[in-house]
């Protein structure tokens, strides 16, 4: 079936290291701000936010879009 | 008790609506017409977006995927009970059964082009006002090019969104909607462009469930 999701091609295979976390910041991207927007308690506490090499502008950008509205 | 959502998708078969997500909670359906919004029981109100929890809530929406069509919700979506989700279902059924239908049968492939020799973004010096925004603009102008480059791929894809220069270090992130069974003739086409293209490496992440293609407005 559908495989979890991962890098599916690389041009530098040198580079796998590098691959890994960036595809952690696209989940990450993905789920904070794609998908349906349901009205709610949508507001985040961006706090003990455990990180493993991720694009820390990004999340921040992410979680901010989600505080203004 | 609040409800947290992960995502919607249409009654039918029950297998792969049970299962865990946030904080090890069971999944459960809550039905309205022939929608079905999947939940899990929350304490108070939207979890804190910790590694853990959103690979645990991404994991549940990709579970959904190999079900059938599932229109993701965005993370941190908290309900107060069982009611006000099949009111959102009743409310905007309509628009969530056309958005399903675009994405039936299809997953999400992201695209990431980065420079091939570009100093990564920390080492950008701070500069003068009208340095920096010269800087953008040639970068703006690049991307532009890169992003031509890539045309071709629609004509592989449903339908795409793009960001045109999201960081110094990438002139082009998009996402494409891909039928289930042209998946690897769009990453070879991908490969192939790759290798045409000198001064940017192109890298596709997925499949995803369908983030970036589930519009819904804020209500």
């Amino acid at each position: 079936m559908v495989s979890p999701p991962q890098t599916l091609y690389a041009s530098t295979a040198a580079r796998p290291a590098q691959a890994q976390p960036t595809t952690l910041v696209d989940l990450i991207d993905r789920v904070l701000s794609g998908g349906v927007v349901v009205a709610g308690h949508v507001t985040l506490a961006v706090a003990d936010i455990e990180l493993i090499d991720v694009d820390i502008a990004l999340l921040v950008a992410a979680t901010a879009k989600l505080a203004e509205r | 008790m609040s409800l947290l959502l992960y995502g919607i998708v249409e009654a039918g078969e029950d297998s792969g609506l049970r299962g865990m997500g946030v904080d090890e909670q069971p999944l459960r359906a809550v039905r309205e017409g022939s929608l079905l919004a999947i939940v899990s029981d929350h304490h108070g109100r939207a979890p804190d977006p910790t590694t853990s929890a959103l690979l645990a809530y991404e994991r549940a929406v990709r579970r959904l995927m190999e079900r059938g069509a599932v229109l993701p919700v965005q993370f941190g979506s908290v309900l107060d009970d069982e009611g006000a989700v099949q009111e959102l279902l009743r409310r905007r059924g309509k628009d969530l059964l056309a958005q399903l239908d675009r994405v039936r049968g299809a997953v999400e492939i992201g695209l990431r082009a980065s420079w091939r020799d570009r100093p990564p973004a920390s080492d950008v010096r701070p500069q003068s006002g009208t340095s920096y925004l010269r800087d953008r603009l040639e970068l703006r102008q690049h991307a532009r090019r890169v992003a031509s480059e890539l045309d071709p791929l629609t004509a592989v894809a449903r339908s795409s969104r793009r960001a045109l220069a999201p960081r110094p270090d990438l002139p082009v992130l998009d996402s494409y909607l891909v039928d289930r069974g042209r998946v690897s003739e769009f990453v070879a086409l991908v490969a192939q462009l790759d290798r045409h293209l000198d001064d940017v490496e192109l890298v596709c992440t997925g499949p995803w469930p369908p983030y970036s293609f589930a519009e819904g407005a804020p209500t």
